[in-house]
């Protein structure tokens, strides 16, 4: 556990008589950068301020850089945030926004003005130092106070949400920025978003939450290919996995997946599970760009579906189609014959990792 | 035919800051238009000077072929839903849609008639006696529709209605609302900032910047041939790449050189000998783990994991360029190799800023590039 | 775009606008021309709207009450005078109470609102129970308060006054200081925190700066209503502690009633220190001081 930045274990936190958090545990190792994504409400936003020390957990510890500092004042936490509403000082400049960390500490005149540079070079924000927070554009206001945050240096850097509320394109802008930075800095990053697609993308580990309980941590590939349950498998995806209900059976020692339209082999059994022990009736999971479709009949795509939506995003296109009395969303290239609403056929060989329990939602793994 | 809207040289100044220019666009009935730019374009601004609630400095504003200047937005037959939906949270969603009908004056045996008519149109004909506080974010959207629909608009008005809502459920709720539109032939005037809203639902998509209204056409069109580089750039997700060439026109064909290729084979089109932009989509950027013709090898930097798709950010000469890929193609500084396929791509002009189209090559080039391929 | 329709219903506006003036100045003009008015002129009917012969008169006798006395010499009616003191010291002894009084009913005020809402002392409905304290009439509470009062030895004195006046603006302070300090955004305050800063350094350096506008105008309110106290000042005072309002009521002769020239230029005159403060402190009226600080 030496290289741990920080450690967060069993943490509770209750408002009134709401659970915020129940029992959570994630971890960072040094210079990792981690993302908590869930939806609203999940008690992302709460865990931040929890391991920041602005909240006081009802239980569980918060270690960082071996140090338990569940009972300490959130200065001497060595903690940085960005706040989801950013909380520039309104009354001071750019300048002195980023310098306010340096401020507190005491740094001298000569390395203030030396850091607050570095930073405004590597986030390009040099024209609005000497502005005030009201003239900046939301881009702008966005950079400053993610360079407030990096400049204290802090052992772990918080962000809460720093790119919701901006337009699509700064979005995907500040996204690659932000990993890039991340790689310059080294610095251990928590950072929460609801987004799916950001927390893919920039983390190495993923901890999705819901209600404020973990549902899984892991790394992209591990939450996308392997999700634990139902939530993870139709959160984490755009669109969400197609999850249809099958009756397991076998035939002859082969095992059978039977759907309403379809009816496919399943090449083993999840590791560990024995067919006796799993229950009849199960589910499984299809990603949507895992499903073959054509406009013909053939061996890979056996079962007849109707296309009755197509929904065009440039890059590809998304199928909602009817198969049997399942409805189901499939990803294909924009130039697929099947985009146009009628009859194709589709296949897909699901994997044994993607069976889950109908009742409780879990994947058996 | 007469369009549902059409707006005429339409221009809007705030003191010394011109926010509108000139604008002319229509609207044909049926169709779902969407206003897409960045922040401070112009498109709010617009759509409120269509329904009436801030007057144009001028132009003229026509709705089934009237001029609607001097009648007050709730005469003017468009029906406005706002952002965040203001679902009224202590009526019940039958009060919820009886309401602008109460306004109106309509009887009541006429009101409850039509509330249950489009309550069931819109999926809440089993809701109709809860209350708005209770109601789940897409049964709020369909309220908030139903509500501005049982009006009869000639035209619906949306200002960016999803833009506070979490990403899983816009996804979800352009869906729900562009299968509302159709099933009913609503003509639907859309503003956003978010473009892959504005290319899902979209019959057709205005972009605007600066006021200025710089290509309308529709989402294929946008997107395979946007008409500058602005709107190129604009367009898509992960963004196009912009790669600085030379190009050297060999008879009908256009031949690129950049930094890491020399002689690709771009197509033909209207463009001389000189310096451009060379405009990739990611999802044309063909990359591969041997050396192929014409493929260049390049690290990759950085990865971005998408789950179904990973893009790659490689190193082009210096400059990161975006590549679409598989899930677990490549890892990160692992040598690649890049090639631009033949009719995927357009040249910037690098003073104009214009698109020039690039058609793909005719055959006989290709022939003849293969052979001198075999030959080498 | 302001069309004919519009043009009707600006006149109708500009009306409104004008009778609700004229309302609510009438009295104000009334009492200045009263204050230059000479003794005939106070009461006589049909109304001297101004006065033909404006006089200082009244003024004189508000701060050399000796002067009375030859006032009451001249005039043939007997003018026998109550009030001795002149008016300085009632403006001294309104000035001390009610700053006084103000000052400690906005710093405890900011305290305690500051508690309420960063801490949620008291709980959700505290704020309503304070507020309680101002809900039954000034006048119920008089009597137990002069017996407290003497018991104490506070009564006719200023310190007694001060208390008086602090414990029931208070609520006042807490409720408007309250919803200042719910504006300004606590993400602030947690900025300052994590960077490195104490509770009362981020109180002191962060959020008070934001409210200060929100502290002065309330303030400046409280100050009016201390000012303007009356029913406190004449059980709980009154003979040697006599703050302005007092003073106006004690304008009054045996034989010819209320001396209504000299109140009303007493009155005058009282009003010109709220005026002032109200124009000093006017620049640190602006709201919207923590524009800009976060997005919304």
């Amino acid at each position: 556990m030496a290289a741990a930045s920080l450690l967060v274990s069993a943490l509770s936190k209750r408002f009134e008589r709401t659970a915020a958090l129940s029992e959570l545990s994630v971890d960072a190792q040094r210079g990792e950068f981690v993302c908590i994504v869930g939806p609203t409400n999940a008690g992302k936003s709460t865990l931040l301020k929890t391991i920041a020390g602005i909240h006081r957990p009802d239980a569980g510890a918060i270690w960082i850089n071996g140090r338990d500092v569940t009972r300490l004042p959130p200065k001497d936490r060595n903690v940085s945030l960005l706040f989801q509403n950013l909380a520039l000082f309104p009354t001071m400049t750019g300048f002195e926004n980023i310098a306010f960390p340096m401020r507190i500490a005491r740094v001298r005149q000569a390395e203030v003005e030396a850091g607050v540079s570095e930073v405004a070079r590597l986030l390009r924000i040099e024209h609005v130092l000497h502005r005030r927070p009201s003239t900046f554009s939301g881009g702008e206001q966005q950079r400053v106070a993610i360079g407030r945050a990096i400049v204290h240096r802090a052992d772990v850097l918080m962000l809460d949400e720093p790119l919701t509320n901006l337009d699509a394109n700064i979005r995907i802008a500040l996204r690659i920025e932000l990993k890039k930075l991340h790689r310059e800095l080294g610095q251990t990053v928590v950072y929460v978003t609801h987004d799916q697609v950001e927390a893919m993308s920039l983390s190495a580990r993923i901890a999705v939450l819901h209600e404020g309980r973990l549902q899984q941590f892991g790394t992209p590939d591990e939450v996308y290919n392997r999700p634990a349950n139902r939530f993870v498998a139709q959160f984490m995806g755009s669109p969400p996995m197609n999850i249809l209900e099958v009756e397991l059976s076998t035939d002859q020692g082969a095992i059978q997946l039977a759907g309403d339209g379809f009816r496919i082999p399943l090449n083993r059994l999840p590791r560990g599970q024995g067919f006796s022990r799993l229950p009849r009736e199960v589910a499984v999971g299809v990603r949507p760009e895992a499903v073959r479709v054509k406009t013909e009949r053939s061996p890979e795509t056996p079962f007849a579906g109707e296309v009755f939506w197509v929904e065009r995003l440039g890059g590809k296109n998304i199928l909602d189609v009817r198969l049997g009395r399942n409805l189901i969303k499939v990803v294909v290239k924009p130039s697929h014959a099947a985009s146009r609403r009628g009859l194709a056929w589709f296949g897909f060989s699901p994997e044994p990792h993607h069976l889950l329990d109908r009742a409780t939602g879990v994947f058996f793994q | 035919m007469v369009p549902r809207l059409e707006v005429r040289n339409l221009r809007k100044s705030f003191g010394d800051s011109t926010v509108v220019r000139d604008l002319s666009l229509s609207l044909a009935k049926g169709e779902f238009l969407s206003l897409l730019g960045p922040s401070g374009c112009g498109k709010s601004t617009t759509l409120s000077m269509i329904a009436g609630f801030i007057a144009a400095d001028a132009g003229e504003v026509l709705i089934d072929g009237k001029s609607v200047k001097d009648l007050p937005p709730q005469r003017r037959g468009v029906g406005l839903v706002f952002q965040d939906y203001a679902v009224f949270s202590r009526l019940t969603v039958a009060d919820n849609l009886a309401f602008a009908l109460e306004i109106k004056r309509v009887p009541r045996r006429e009101r409850r008639r039509r509330v249950e008519d489009f309550a069931n149109l819109l999926g809440l004909a089993g809701m109709l006696n809860r209350r708005g506080a209770s109601l789940s974010m897409s049964e709020m959207q369909r309220v908030a529709l139903a509500r501005v629909l049982i009006g009869e608009p000639q035209i619906l008005l949306l200002d960016e209605p999803m833009s506070n809502l979490d990403a899983l459920l816009r996804a979800n709720l352009r869906t729900e609302l562009k299968q509302i539109q159709t099933g009913l032939g609503q003509s639907v005037l859309y503003v956003t900032h978010d473009q892959a809203e504005a290319l899902s639902m979209s019959d057709r998509i205005a972009v605007m910047r600066d006021g200025e209204l710089l290509q309308v056409g529709s989402p294929e069109e946008i997107y395979r041939r946007p008409c500058s580089r602005f709107v190129a750039e604009f367009i898509g997700d992960p963004p196009i790449n912009l790669i600085q060439c030379e190009v050297h026109r060999d008879g009908v064909q256009l031949v690129a050189s950049t930094v890491r290729h020399r002689g690709l084979l771009l197509g033909s089109g209207q463009a001389d000998s000189g310096s451009y932009l060379l405009a990739v989509r990611p999802h044309d950027v063909a990359v591969s783990r041997e050396p192929v013709a014409g493929s260049a090898p390049a690290v990759v930097r950085f990865i971005e994991n998408f789950g179904a798709e990973h893009v790659l950010h490689i190193d082009y000469g210096g400059e990161l360029i975006r590549a679409t890929v598989a899930p677990g193609f490549a890892d990160v500084e692992e040598i690649v190799h890049v090639s631009f396929g033949c009719g995927s791509v357009g040249l910037i002009d690098l003073g104009t800023e214009r698109l020039i189209e690039v058609e793909p090559a005719e055959d006989r080039a290709r022939v003849s590039r293969v052979q001198a391929q075999v030959g080498e | 775009m302001p069309s004919t329709r519009r043009f009707g219903l600006g006149w109708v506006k500009t009306f409104v606008v004008l009778t609700a003036m004229v309302i609510a100045l009438f009295p104000v003009f009334w009492l200045v021309s009263t204050a230059f008015k000479p003794y005939n002129e106070w009461q006589a009917w049909p109304p001297v709207w101004v006065s033909r012969q404006p006089t200082l008169q009244n003024y004189r006798i508000v701060f050399f009450p000796e002067l009375a006395q030859k006032f009451a010499a001249n005039e043939k009616g007997n003018l026998s005078y109550k009030v001795s003191g002149s008016a300085w010291k009632a403006f001294a002894d309104s000035a001390i109470i009610s700053g006084f009084a103000t000052f400690f009913s906005v710093v405890f005020g900011t305290l305690a609102a500051y508690s309420i809402v960063r801490f949620g002392i008291g709980g959700t409905t505290y704020p309503f129970q304070f507020l309680t304290v101002r809900m039954f009439p000034p006048i119920a509470v008089v009597v137990p308060m002069v017996v407290l009062f003497s018991a104490l030895r506070l009564s006719d004195t200023l310190t007694g006054l001060i208390l008086a006046y602090t414990a029931f603006t208070l609520p006042f302070s807490i409720w408007m200081i309250r919803s200042f300090i719910e504006e300004t955004p606590e993400e602030l305050e947690g900025v300052a925190m994590v960077h490195g800063m104490g509770r009362l350094q981020v109180f002191l350096t962060i959020t008070l700066p934001l409210v200060r506008g929100g502290i002065l105008a309330t303030a400046l309110f409280i100050f009016i209503l201390n000012w303007s106290e009356f029913l406190f000042a004449l059980t709980l005072g009154g003979s040697k502690v006599v703050t302005v309002t007092v003073q106006v009521a004690n304008y009054v002769s045996a034989s010819s009633g209320k001396l209504y020239g000299v109140q009303a230029a007493m009155g005058t005159i009282s009003t010109i220190p709220v005026l002032l403060l109200g124009y000093l402190i006017q620049r640190h009226l602006v709201r919207g001081l923590t524009f800009g600080a976060v997005k919304r």
